[in-house]
């Protein structure tokens, strides 16, 4: 149905081509054919750019409309899939960054002097869709004046956060490193983040740190993850140990640090991580006073509140639970892909520009996201 | 005045004496300067004799000095080669051993693993398992250390322990019997000592001989003693699996002692406790109450079969008798808290049989003592928790349980069966002994309501309309902590958090004396092996002694494949062309292995990497609302106080 919108919008033959790729890039989000956060914030940010060079319009609030469709589009196909949503709000932000400088410039009106230094809360009771309009129909004649070229805007900043992505790690690593000391005891109940792994390794080797690292298997979904983990580690000469997902609350009391890796950071301090059992394990910490820290890059920062967390969390397939069933006598198996955990069980949160506590994550998230685009799906009046 | 005089005198003794020293001094040297000089004499001679030789051969004196040089510096050479390997040796050593020290994970260094237990097990049951062996068995094992016992020295000489294994090896192949007399007779006084005396006889002297011999030795007398199975010898390669499997899990004299002190009194072990141990060590009986159960079983078979040995007393032989096969139900797993209660029962039971008791009669009254004891403490204990609990359960209530326990299968196909209350049931399982199937298959095809779930999803469970938390209990030990299945304080604790209350139905054979503060200093480790698997079925079914031997085999013959390749290279282009084809087909073939086969598969390799498989944890005293026991319902903290007024019956 969404596509028949997009092809009212271009109805030329060269965009034809481009629909092919976001119906495949749909699809294998749909069939969660693309893994881990990291690779679909990349590979929409790529689609992104490609539809934003094909796309045309009278308007910038035009291309910005097109943006949020798209962006639906793709949340719908994969709606725990949040680092997808969170880039293209990220490029939102910036194309409305870049009209409302164009405006200030033009119009000096004491809305649009205030608007730029109050943020989201006073949006919220302000009912920020009237300013905007108003904004919207007199930058209509004052943008085109000025020709900034918002094509080239939206690119850039594309780049940019192309380029800010593939570097989260460096920028990770060198607060992180602090936290932890000679020979402490780690224990990772996520095994799959490239994040942690990565900090672990460069902790090891540039900051010749000896710690020993231990590693839950969360059975049954990311067992093999774990695993490759453990093994990655004990060739970088890390003092590795595997332990089942039972075993956590025997030995949380050895362990000097729990750290996890995220999947989507909300704007209340909670996150959703790709593997089941870490809110456990976080509790387990929290009842034995040890500190948890979270790595996320600020991608992963969603301007999404959890009201409904069930709404999150994914459950899968009972065939990994129970491989055998007798087929006359079924009973129900939970099978839970994510977990939730919540601000008060995260201690600390390191990302690329910095640690902050779960409490104050709200700020970051206001500070690349746009109130008004905090729901693709709505449409605006 | 006479006192300085008698100062003097006593001043003067040791100036004579010191003059005296020097004087007996210098005689010894001269004894000893006459004794150099005659040695040097008479090399001189020697040295004039040889040169007169040579040149009497026509050797000239510069080339004898050339000669004489060459050989001095071949001398040398060999001693730096010489200390040169003893360094290698040295160091290869000492890698070995910093090699099995980091091995022993960090954590739990100080509990008895697996392999250990396993490799004593093998050590046994491959010496039990031929009859015709076990004799022999004994020669090899008992002529050596008798020997250096009897000729005072300390070590073993490795010869001779080659020299009587490889005597044992052969004799399936040469005429069997002959040899076989002829070992056994050589060896009559290590058998004389050895086959009636039990190891309570067995002079302690021995014991430490055997405690001081070598890791490795051992293992190559046990390997030439399983070897004695006869039809293994059919199998090329086998030969050297038993060993290395064993040489390489025996590396602390402790354990090796041990094995030697099993295998000394293995004719004493009865073949129902064989099986046992062999049931237990592949958790084909899992679960505290279970595992107690058919201990006593099999120790009724046991009694049953008992003879009092002539010039004792059942009453005071019987409970030597048993603690041999207690020894051995030890190697399988660490006993339960409930086998050692009932263990501990059962000899006083013995102690207190009057000696002047027909030995019949006095089988035949601790057989029905066992069923009693059983019956009492098990069976009607569990009907009284189970009433007890029953009161709990109110209709339509959900209830979260782990694993499996006997005591609350039976309580929740009771209510939900029996009462007909219309309960929810939501078993909580964990890899990798997967417990909790079972649990849920009886309670299904009960036509219980049941839900299914493994600890990782806690978080949504404990989000549904949850009224209770039941559990089941290992021990309970004397602080109030609860000693369960790895996993259930991890539930206690979420549901604690979210004000479920948790309920701990448990008997009070289960109680135990013992204090622990956490779960890491006493602990049961498993196979790490079982974690290396990633099914989703159980992994621990289908592993065994036989499982790690194959494997061992299966490496080894491929090492020895490897070899034999390598020999057959060079012989030709040709070959070695088709070699090329050959090789490009297994590199097809180990990509198809590759599916089958674990990420983790050579964990051990990894020096720094290490796999910890452990079977309990400890719940806090704190998160139990309450322990339903035969004598009632009370605070986890009450456990102390049922222990000491109960002493008498428990």
């Amino acid at each position: 149905m969404s596509t028949q919108a997009f092809s009212s919008v271009h109805p030329n033959a060269a965009t034809s081509d481009l629909n092919i790729t976001i119906d495949t890039f749909v699809a294998k989000l749909k069939r969660r054919q693309v893994q881990g956060s990291y690779a679909i914030a990349l590979e929409t940010l790529q689609l992104l750019m490609r539809f934003i060079s094909a796309a045309r319009w009278n308007h910038v609030n035009e291309l910005i409309e097109q943006i949020r469709d798209l962006g639906n589009r793709l949340e719908k196909a994969h709606p725990t899939a949040f680092s997808c949503g969170n880039v293209i709000r990220r490029i939102l932000a910036v194309l409305r960054d870049e009209v409302e400088e164009d405006t200030m410039s033009t119009t000096i009106t004491s809305t649009s002097v205030a608007e730029p230094l109050i943020s989201s809360m006073f949006n919220l009771l302000q009912k920020p869709e009237q300013p905007h309009q108003k904004r919207k129909n007199s930058s209509g004649s004052s943008s085109m004046k000025t020709k900034t070229d918002y094509r080239q805007v939206a690119i850039q900043g594309i780049k940019d956060l192309i380029d800010e992505i593939k570097n989260i790690d460096e920028g990770i690593q060198q607060i992180a490193i602090d936290l932890i000391h000679d020979h402490e005891i780690l224990l990772t109940p996520t095994p799959d983040s490239k994040t942690v792994l990565k900090f672990l390794i460069t902790a090891r080797e540039r900051s010749n740190r000896t710690f020993t690292v231990l590693v839950t298997e969360g059975f049954p979904n990311n067992t093999k993850n774990a695993h490759e983990f453990a093994k990655k580690l004990a060739q970088h000469n890390i003092e590795t140990l595997v332990i089942p997902d039972s075993a956590v609350f025997a030995l949380m009391s050895r362990v000097g640090k729990v750290i996890i890796g995220t999947k989507a950071v909300f704007v209340n301090g909670g996150t959703i991580s790709s593997n089941s059992g870490v809110s456990s394990v976080c509790e387990c910490a929290r009842e034995f006073r040890t500190p948890v820290f979270a790595v996320a890059g600020l991608y992963k920062l969603s301007p999404l509140y959890p009201f409904d967390v069930e709404k999150f969390v994914e459950f899968g397939g009972s065939q990994r639970i129970l491989p055998r069933m007798d087929p006359r006598k079924r009973l129900d198996a939970v099978n839970q892909i994510t977990d939730y955990v919540p601000p008060e069980n995260i201690d600390i949160y390191i990302t690329n520009v910095g640690g902050f506590n779960p409490s104050f994550i709200y700020r970051i998230a206001w500070d690349n996201y746009k109130q008004i685009d905090v729901h693709l799906d709505k449409q605006k009046v | 005045m006479s006192e300085s005089e008698t100062k003097s005198e006593q001043a003067a003794p040791p100036s004579k004496a010191k003059q005296n020293v020097p004087v007996a001094a210098a005689g010894s040297k001269e004894k000893k300067l006459s004794n150099k000089e005659l040695k040097e004499l008479k090399k001189q001679e020697k040295a004039a004799k040889r040169a007169a030789m040579k040149q009497a051969n026509g050797m000239s004196i510069e080339q004898q000095q050339q000669q004489a040089q060459m050989k001095k510096e071949k001398k040398q050479l060999q001693r730096e080669q010489q200390q040169k390997r003893e360094q290698k040796q040295k160091n290869a050593n000492k890698k070995k051993q910093n090699e099995r020290s980091v091995k022993k994970s960090t954590l739990f260094g100080h509990l008895e693993t697996t392999e250990e237990r396993r490799a004593t097990i093998l050590a046994l049951t491959s010496a039990v398992s031929s009859p015709k062996t076990s004799r022999i068995t004994a020669a090899g094992l008992m002529v050596p250390v008798v020997a250096s016992a009897l000729s005072g020295s300390n070590v073993l000489t490795a010869s001779s322990l080659m020299s009587t294994g490889s005597n044992a090896a052969s004799i399936p192949t040469a005429s069997a019997p002959a040899s076989a007399t002829t070992t056994i007779s050589a060896s009559s006084i290590a058998l004389s000592i050895a086959p009636g005396s039990t190891a309570t006889n067995t002079p302690t002297a021995i014991q430490q001989e055997i405690a001081s011999s070598n890791a490795s030795d051992v293992a190559k007398t046990l390997a030439s003693i399983s070897l004695e199975a006869g039809e293994f010898n059919v199998i090329p390669g086998i030969s050297s699996v038993i060993p290395a499997a064993l040489e390489q899990s025996f590396d602390s004299s402790n354990l090796v002692s041990s094995v030697k002190e099993l295998l000394l009194n293995k004719d004493l072990i009865h073949p129902s406790i064989l099986l046992l141990t062999s049931h237990l060590a592949h958790y084909k009986i899992v679960g505290s109450i279970p595992r107690c159960i058919a201990m006593l079983e099999v120790f009724q078979i046991v009694i049953k079969d008992y003879q009092t040995p002539k010039g004792t007393t059942l009453s005071r032989n019987l409970t030597s008798y048993l603690s041999h096969q207690i020894d051995l139900l030890k190697k399988a797993r660490p006993l339960s808290v409930a086998m050692g209660n009932a263990i501990r029962w059962l000899k006083q039971e013995i102690s207190l049989i009057d000696p002047s008791t027909p030995d019949r009669a006095a089988k035949e009254d601790l057989c029905e003592k066992i069923g009693q004891f059983a019956k009492e403490k098990i069976e009607l204990a569990d009907q009284l928790i189970i009433d007890n609990a029953s009161t709990q359960i109110e209709n339509s209530t959900t209830i979260v349980t782990y694993g499996s326990s006997k005591v609350l299968t039976e309580l929740l196909l009771h209510n939900a069966i029996g009462l007909e209350k219309n309960i929810k049931i939501i078993v909580v399982d964990s890899r990798p002994l997967f417990e909790g199937r079972k649990m849920a298959e009886t309670l299904r095809n009960a036509g219980v309501n049941v839900m299914y779930a493994l600890i990782t999803s806690l978080d949504t469970i404990f989000n549904m309309d949850i009224d209770y938390v039941f559990l089941g209990a290992h021990s309970i030990l004397s602080n109030g902590f609860l000693y369960s299945r790895a996993g259930t304080a991890m539930l206690a604790m979420t549901a604690k958090r979210r004000n479920i209350p948790v309920l701990v139905c448990c008997e009070s054979l289960k109680f135990s004396q013992r204090v622990q503060l956490d779960s890491v200093t006493f602990n049961e480790l498993a196979d790490p092996n079982d974690l290396v698997n990633i099914d989703y079925e159980n992994p621990v079914e289908r592993r065994g002694n036989k499982g790690a031997l194959l494997n061992q085999f299966i490496k080894e013959r491929e090492s020895e494949k490897k070899k034999l390749e390598m020999e057959n290279k060079p012989k030709g282009n040709k070959v070695s062309g088709k070699k090329g084809s050959e090789e490009e087909n297994k590199d097809v073939n180990s990509e198809e292995d590759s599916n089958g086969k674990n990420i983790l598969d050579g964990w051990q390799e990894l020096p720094s990497l290490n796999i910890v498989n452990i079977l309990y944890d400890l719940t806090p005293p704190e998160y139990i609302k309450k322990v339903i026991t035969e004598f009632g319902a009370l605070p986890p903290s009450s456990v102390p106080v049922i222990l000491r007024e109960y002493k008498g019956s428990a």
